[in-house]
């Protein structure tokens, strides 16, 4: 799960890591009465969405003066930003982060994450901050600092001075860029995070240090004991398909193409999409109605393809273990039942009352297309979207 | 021979009474899999399906001897079920269950590395070794004893591996699981296919996310001498979606489908680009 910005920077707070002053201003709020009152300062206009690139994309402004502040506000708030990580549609601005700008001497890249091969915790440091890691790695990976944590072991003094390592930091901010690496492991711990990246973490022309950019992933898997982030939840930044997907617990990505996909198993659904890409057709989803699916999932995950436009033929691929496949027909006429049908849907059932499922679906539907194979089916399907 | 288990493996069932431990249980002792007893923390003393159910792994171990233990405990409880057969030194744990935290996992790995035990999963279908046991969920129907050894981070490409491989039938199917942080990984089971007999070929089906495979074609080279056949599931994702499997994310652009085929190829694995191909490419490679 991805949080905002402004949620990151609360929780930092909370965790004692230090932040600039801001205010946050959501749609709706009062744009006078706001500028009224701080506009005689300058400030930096952060438009708050989920996908970086916002800077280059114009979604970070700075304004000098009350009437610059009113027009920035005006500007991005209701937009739809469009940057390199999102969609072509873009994503809404409905919160802004209101920043006292920062007089920076000094940019530092601190992270905490999980590393996946290694099975255990990260801590990464540079003095090359305010710039993506993997440019780091690419252009100076001497200067990525790098400690394993173990939770037998925890943080030692060997791992603040490894972090420390080229930040040019003098003994009071070394000492304080400790306590934001404590609590930083604290409360990556504490959240379920898979990701706390802190970029830049500044140091102001005063001296402090200060988090400039946050981004913290949380652990989905975890989400029902850290039953706080459910509020954080943002659904404007979803596209509606996913939304109701999630009510549903069908696992649901929506892509660009015209091939709506409805598979069990999450490597059976990407293989799927695979073998459509492969014979020149583009998938308009991605969709696992799980290993261990029932009638009523299957007819919510039909449902919810014929709600997307963009669908123009579905791709129907189970492969019968646990599954039967004619649980999977049922459920697909169930949803012939109450939706009106009127895109070619191409049908594979293997496996587990294969037959049984077939001599149910048999001239059910003349939109209903059986097939006997993966590779027909991703071309029949791709000759009638 | 086979890799890990066979007809001798005495099997612990850690969330027996459940309805996904009922179901599946009462499949695997009709496989013939040596399901001994279950453990439920509530319901000790008791007997279900016709197995003792005990209160704690622990006292299981007291009563009977076990080389295996399957897990179908709910997510929030499943890490605390690992470390109990951890503790219980019990030599393979196979967990089925999906949904773990990822720090739950990571607790499991640390105290893993210094056991006794080894771990399949979780979110995995388990392991078989057709005609003689079964630990897990896939559909015993499809399998048949054979020469092909198969391992895979997803469940249901395990099933479509095993029916292209029909005609040669399976030593061992090992499913590692979709999670980022798992137990067993190909370089294990690579190496265990290498030193087992019964294997004459080996087909591992990878997917996008991490760099498991990128890893096991680091070894392929010099320690497995038995062709294998890859398929790489998500060429088609895109970068920074979670694909169903928590672990199937492509982060950095660097864990994509092309670069994990590029990997294998260069390690003298035959790569096939579509599932259909797999059957063929397990055909040519037993020549």
């Amino acid at each position: 799960m991805f949080i905002h910005e402004y949620q990151s920077k609360q929780l930092l707070q909370q965790y004692q890591i230090p932040t600039p002053l801001s205010h946050i201003f959501h749609e709706g709020d009062n744009i006078d009465s706001f500028v009224s009152q701080w506009g005689n300062q300058e400030w930096v206009v952060k438009s708050q969405i989920h996908a970086g690139g916002r800077g280059k994309a114009g979604g970070i402004l700075t304004a000098h003066q009350a009437e610059e502040l009113a027009s920035h506000m005006r500007l991005l708030l209701g937009s739809q930003l469009i940057t390199a990580q999102t969609s072509p549609n873009g994503l809404p601005v409905k919160t802004l982060l209101i920043e006292k700008p920062a007089a920076i001497a000094n940019e530092i890249y601190l992270a905490i994450l999980i590393d996946r091969n290694k099975k255990n915790i990260a801590l990464l440091s540079s003095s090359e901050g305010g710039v993506d890691l993997e440019e780091i790695a690419a252009r100076n990976p001497s200067k990525i600092n790098r400690v394993a944590i173990t939770q037998t072991i925890g943080l030692q003094n060997y791992h603040y001075q490894t972090l420390a390592q080229g930040l040019m930091l003098d003994k009071a901010q070394q000492h304080t860029f400790n306590d934001i690496v404590n609590s930083l492991y604290r409360m990556f711990c504490d959240i379920d995070a898979t990701l706390i990246e802190i970029n830049p973490l500044i140091v102001t022309q005063a001296g402090t240090l200060q988090a400039l950019d946050a981004k913290i992933n949380i652990d989905d898997n975890a989400l029902y004991r850290q039953t706080k982030f459910s509020n954080l939840r943002d659904d404007s930044q979803e596209n509606t398909i996913e939304q109701r997907a999630r009510t549903h617990d069908l696992n649901y990505v929506k892509l660009d193409g015209n091939i709506g996909c409805i598979v069990n198993g999450a490597g059976l659904a990407m293989a799927t999409m695979d073998l459509i890409k492969h014979f020149g057709g583009e998938p308009a989803n991605f969709l696992d109605v799980g290993g261990n699916t029932n009638e009523a999932c299957v007819t919510h995950a039909f449902e919810l393809l014929l709600t997307d436009h963009e669908v123009r033929a579905i791709l129907v691929n189970i492969f019968g273990g646990i599954v039967r496949c004619d649980v999977i027909a049922h459920g697909l006429l169930a949803a012939l039942k109450h939706t009106t049908l009127d895109i070619p849907v191409v049908v594979l059932l293997q496996g587990t009352n294969a037959e049984q499922a077939k001599v149910l679906l048999k001239d059910q539907h003349p939109l209903l297309f059986p097939v006997k194979d993966l590779i027909e089916g991703a071309q029949l399907a791709i000759s009638k979207a | 021979m086979s890799i890990l288990i066979d007809k001798n493996t005495r099997i612990l069932c850690q969330g027996l009474t459940g309805s996904q431990g009922s179901f599946h249980t009462e499949q695997s002792l009709a496989y013939g899999s040596k399901i001994l007893a279950g453990v439920n923390p509530r319901k000790g003393g008791s007997y279900h399906l016709g197995l003792p159910v005990y209160a704690s792994v622990r006292e299981a171990c007291t009563e009977k001897i076990f080389d295996a233990t399957i897990i179908y405990v709910p997510a929030a409880f499943a890490a605390n079920a690992i470390l109990e057969a951890i503790e219980a030194e019990i030599g393979l744990i196979v967990c089925i269950t999906e949904g773990l935290p990822i720090h739950d996992m990571i607790t499991v790995s640390e105290h893993l590395a210094s056991s006794h035990s080894q771990l399949i999963g979780p979110n995995c279908p388990g392991i078989i070794t057709p005609g003689e046991c079964k630990i897990g969920i896939m559909p015993a129907a499809i399998h048949r004893p054979g020469k092909v050894g198969i391992v895979s981070r997803s469940g249901t490409l395990t099933y479509v591996a095993v029916s292209q491989t029909e005609a040669f039938g399976q030593s061992t199917c090992v499913g590692i699981g979709g999670d980022p942080i798992h137990g067993l990984d190909f370089i294990e089971c690579l190496r265990l296919f290498e030193q087992d007999p019964q294997t004459e070929i080996i087909v591992l089906v990878g997917e996008i996310g991490g760099d498991a495979e990128e890893q096991a074609a680091e070894i392929i080279n010099t320690e497995i001498s038995k062709p294998i056949v890859a398929y790489i599931t998500g060429a088609s994702a895109p970068v920074g979606k979670r694909m169903g499997h928590a672990g199937a994310i492509i982060n950095s652009g660097r864990d994509t489908a092309a670069q994990k085929y590029a990997a294998l190829k260069k390690a003298g694995v035959e790569t096939v680009h579509t599932l259909a191909d797999i059957g063929q490419a397990v055909k040519a490679g037993l020549k």
